[in-house]
C-alpha cells in the first residue's frame, strides 16, 4: 500500500507531537490497519443480491475515478471482505440503483481506524464503523472492553 | 378572410352544399297522387245516394303543389267509388255552385308535412370534392318521415253532421346517394301516405254506409263490405303506418321508446346508435404496490398526470326512462412518470452512522442520495365490455333531458405496458380478462328531431394490475431493522401497476 508524501508527513508529525508534547503515552494509529467491509444492504426475497457491491475503492481524496478496484468479484449481500486501509482515507462502494444504473456511495469524511478489529458496515444509505467484539489482535491483546456478545460483527459465513 | 384565402375550394364547397341542401329540401312536392285504388268485388252499393265533395282543402300549399290538388281530389273520388257504389260522386261547379240535388256532402281537409334528418358530417364531406363535380353530394344520407292528416266530414243536405273521420298516416323514407338533388323518395312516401289515408277513410265510409243511408232516408242495396277491407290482411298490403297521435305535447316522463320499428337501411344504421365526439379533461393516478406478509397492499410508488384529449365513440341518446345496457368498445392510453416516495433520512441516522456522498461512478457527478427513482410508464388498453345502469328521460318528441348512472366492466382487454426504468426499456403485452371497470354518471339533453345530443360525462375508471415485463425494484416504506439496528427502506420487487382515472367529458353526438 503506497502513501502520498503528504500523508506520510502527517503521520510522522502526529507521532512526533504525541511523543514530545505529552507526558502520557497516547495510542498511535496504525498506518495500514486491516479493515473489514461488510455488505449489509437490504435484500429482497425476489432478488437477494440486487444490492451486491460491484466495486470498492479506498482513496485519499474524494475522487475515486481511475483507482484500482479492491474487489475481484462483486461482494454479495451479507458477505464481507478485508482490505488494507490507509488512515484518513475515504471508502467508496458502488452498487446498483433501483433504476438499473449504478450509484457510488462515499463516506462523507476520511476514516480513522484504530486497529484491525474494525468493520465498516455498508447499508443501503449509510456506513457504520464498528469494532468487532470477539476480535483478537495479532499481539494477543483482547478486543472489546465490555465483553458483551453484541452482534456488532459479521457472523461467520454470513 | 384568412380562411377564404387559403381554402377557397373548401369555402366554395360549403356554400354549394348549403345552397343545394337548402334548395333541395324545399323542392319535394307534398301533394302527390297516390296509385289507383285496388278493385274490390264486394263494394257497398248506395246507388240511390248522390254525393258531392263540397270542399277539398290542402293546407300549406306551395306554388308547385296547387296544380296537383285537383288530381288528388280525383284520386280521393276514385278511392270512394271503389269502396262505395254511390249513385254519383260530384264536384262543385264553377264558383262553388251546386249542379244538382245531393244527399251527402263531404268536406275534406288534408295537412301534409314531412321531416328530414341528415348528418352534418356527411353533408360537409360531400361538399368537399368541388374539383370533381359529379362527386359533390355523392353520398349524403338523408332520412325522414312523410306524414299527413286527413279529416273528412260527412253531412246531409241540411249540413247536419252525420260522420267524421280523422286519420293520420306516415311513411318513412331514406336516401343515400345524391339526395341533395333528388326528391322522388320523399314524394313516393307521400304517395304511400295518401294511399293509406284514402283507403282507410273510404273503407270506413263503406262500413258506415248502412247507417249513413238510413240517416238520409235511403236504403243500401248491398252492405257486404262491412269491415272486410280493414282486416289485417289488407293492412299488410300497406307500407304505410296509420297512427293516431295527440296533437299537443306536454313535458312528460318518457317511459316508452318512440323509436320506429325496424325498417330499412336506416334501422340498420341505428344499430350503431350514433356518432359522438367528446373532449375530455381529467386526472389519472398510477401506483405500484406489493403485499406485505399479512397480505395488505403497501404502495411503494405513485404518479399522477392530467389527461386531455378527444374521443370518438358510437353512442345513442336515451329514449326512455329505465334500465339500460349496451356493449362498449374503447381504448385508453396514459403516459405517466411514477416515482418512489421521498423520505428525509435526517431523522433516521444514528450518531454512529456515516452519511454517504452519492455520485455517478461513470461521470463522477454528484447525485442526490435521497432522490426518488422515477419510472416512465406508457399504458395502453383496448377493451370490450358492458355498460349498464339506469337513466331518466324527461321531455317530449323534440326535446329530452336525460341523466343516468352507470357501471361497467371490461370483459376482455388487450393491454400493453411499457416501462422505461433507467436504461431498461421493456414492454409487456397480452390479453387480460376482467381487470378493469368504470362507474360514472351523465347529464345531457337531446333533440330527437335534430338527431343531436349534448351531454356531460363524469366517469371514474380503474385498471388493475398492468403487469410489467419483469419485476421492478422499488424502495419500500421505512422500517426499523432490529438485526441491523438501523432504519432502512427494504428493497421490494413489484410486478404490476394500477391506473385510476377520473375524467369529465363534454360530448356532442349525432344520433342516427
Amino acid at each position: 500500500m503506497r502513501h502520498s508524501i503528504t500523508e506520510r508527513a502527517a503521520f510522522v508529525l502526529i507521532a512526533m507531537v504525541s511523543t514530545t508534547c505529552s507526558d502520557e503515552q497516547l495510542p498511535t494509529l496504525p498506518l495500514n490497519p486491516q479493515l473489514t467491509v461488510w455488505n449489509r444492504c437490504s435484500k429482497s426475497p425476489d432478488n437477494p443480491n440486487f444490492y451486491e457491491l460491484l466495486h470498492l475503492y479506498c482513496h485519499a481524496g474524494e475522487a475515486y475515478a481511475n483507482l484500482a478496484d479492491l474487489l475481484s468479484q462483486p461482494l454479495a449481500v451479507g458477505d464481507e471482505t478485508v482490505i488494507e486501509f490507509n488512515q484518513g482515507n475515504f471508502i467508496t462502494v458502488v452498487r446498483r440503483r433501483n433504476t438499473g444504473q449504478q450509484i457510488a456511495l462515499t463516506t462523507r469524511s476520511g476514516l480513522a481506524v484504530p486497529d484491525d478489529c474494525y468493520t465498516l458496515e455498508v447499508f443501503d444509505d449509510a456506513f457504520r464503523l464498528v469494532r468487532r467484539d470477539n476480535c483478537m489482535l495479532d499481539d494477543g491483546s483482547p478486543n472489546g472492553d465490555d465483553g458483551s456478545d453484541a452482534d456488532d460483527g459479521p457472523p461467520p459465513g454470513d | 378572410m384568412l380562411f377564404t384565402q387559403q381554402h377557397p375550394c373548401v369555402l366554395t364547397g360549403c356554400l354549394i352544399a348549403l345552397f343545394v341542401t337548402v334548395s333541395a329540401t324545399g323542392c319535394a312536392h307534398r301533394v302527390v297522387v297516390p296509385p289507383p285504388p285496388k278493385s274490390y268485388d264486394r263494394a257497398t252499393e248506395l246507388s240511390g245516394v248522390d254525393l258531392v265533395i263540397d270542399e277539398f282543402y290542402v293546407e300549406d300549399l306551395s306554388s308547385g303543389d296547387k296544380a296537383a290538388v285537383k288530381a288528388l281530389r280525383r284520386s280521393f273520388t276514385d278511392y270512394l267509388r271503389e269502396s262505395v257504389r254511390f249513385g254519383s260522386i260530384n264536384q262543385l261547379g264553377d264558383h262553388g255552385a251546386y249542379l244538382g240535388e245531393y244527399n251527402l256532402h263531404v268536406d275534406v281537409r288534408i295537412a301534409p308535412s314531412h321531416t328530414t334528418g341528415r348528418t352534418v358530417v356527411f353533408d360537409a364531406l360531400a361538399a368537399l370534392p368541388v374539383i370533381v363535380p359529379p362527386l359533390v353530394g355523392l353520398f349524403v344520407p338523408v332520412w325522414g318521415q312523410a306524414r299527413a292528416e286527413l279529416e273528412v266530414r260527412v253531412t246531409d243536405a241540411d249540413h247536419r253532421l252525420l260522420a267524421e273521420y280523422h286519420r293520420t298516416a306516415y311513411d318513412r323514407y331514406w336516401c343515400l346517394f345524391y339526395s341533395w338533388y333528388r326528391t322522388q323518395y320523399i314524394e313516393d312516401a307521400y304517395a304511400d301516405v295518401y294511399e293509406a289515408l284514402f283507403t282507410s277513410v273510404s273503407f270506413e265510409m263503406a262500413r258506415d254506409a248502412p247507417r249513413l243511408a238510413k240517416a238520409i232516408g235511403a236504403e243500401p242495396d248491398h252492405s257486404s263490405v262491412a269491415s272486410a277491407p280493414l282486416s289485417p290482411a289488407h293492412r299488410n298490403d300497406w307500407r304505410t303506418t296509420l297512427a293516431t297521435e295527440p296533437r299537443g305535447e306536454e313535458l312528460r316522463l318518457i317511459t316508452e321508446s318512440a323509436s320506429p320499428p325496424f325498417d330499412g337501411f336506416y334501422s340498420y344504421l341505428k344499430l350503431l346508435g350514433g356518432l359522438e365526439v367528446a373532449a375530455f379533461t381529467g386526472f389519472a393516478e398510477v401506483a405500484s404496490s406489493y403485499e406485505d406478509e399479512y397480505g395488505k397492499p403497501v404502495k411503494v410508488a405513485a404518479g399522477s398526470a392530467t389527461q386531455q384529449g378527444f374521443r370518438i365513440a358510437l353512442y345513442s341518446a336515451p329514449k326512455k326512462t329505465g334500465f339500460f345496457w349496451y356493449p362498449v368498445v374503447g381504448f385508453v392510453w396514459q403516459d405517466v412518470a411514477i416515482g418512489e416516495f421521498r423520505d428525509s433520512w435526517d431523522n433516521y441516522y444514528q450518531p454512529e452512522d456515516i452519511e454517504p456522498i452519492c455520485s455517478d461512478p461513470d461521470t463522477g457527478e454528484n447525485l442526490d442520495c435521497g432522490a426518488p427513482n422515477v419510472y416512465e410508464l406508457s399504458m395502453r388498453s383496448g377493451y370490450a365490455g358492458l355498460r349498464g345502469g339506469w337513466e331518466l328521460a324527461v321531455g317530449h318528441s323534440w326535446f329530452v333531458f336525460f341523466a343516468s348512472v352507470s357501471l361497467g366492466i371490461n370483459l376482455l382487454e388487450f393491454r400493453s405496458l411499457r416501462a422505461v426504468v433507467g436504461t431498461d426499456d421493456a414492454t409487456e403485452t397480452g390479453f387480460d380478462f376482467v381487470r378493469s371497470g368504470a362507474v360514472g354518471g351523465t347529464v345531457g339533453v337531446s333533440f330527437p328531431k335534430a338527431h343531436l345530443a349534448l351531454r356531460l360525462i363524469f366517469e371514474g375508471e380503474l385498471y388493475r394490475e398492468f403487469e410489467y415485463a419483469h419485476e421492478i425494484p422499488f424502495k419500500g416504506p421505512p422500517a426499523y431493522n432490529s438485526d441491523k439496528q438501523i432504519v432502512e427502506r427494504p428493497l421490494r420487487f413489484v410486478q404490476a401497476a394500477s391506473l385510476h382515472s377520473f375524467v369529465m367529458q363534454t360530448a356532442l353526438a349525432f344520433v342516427f
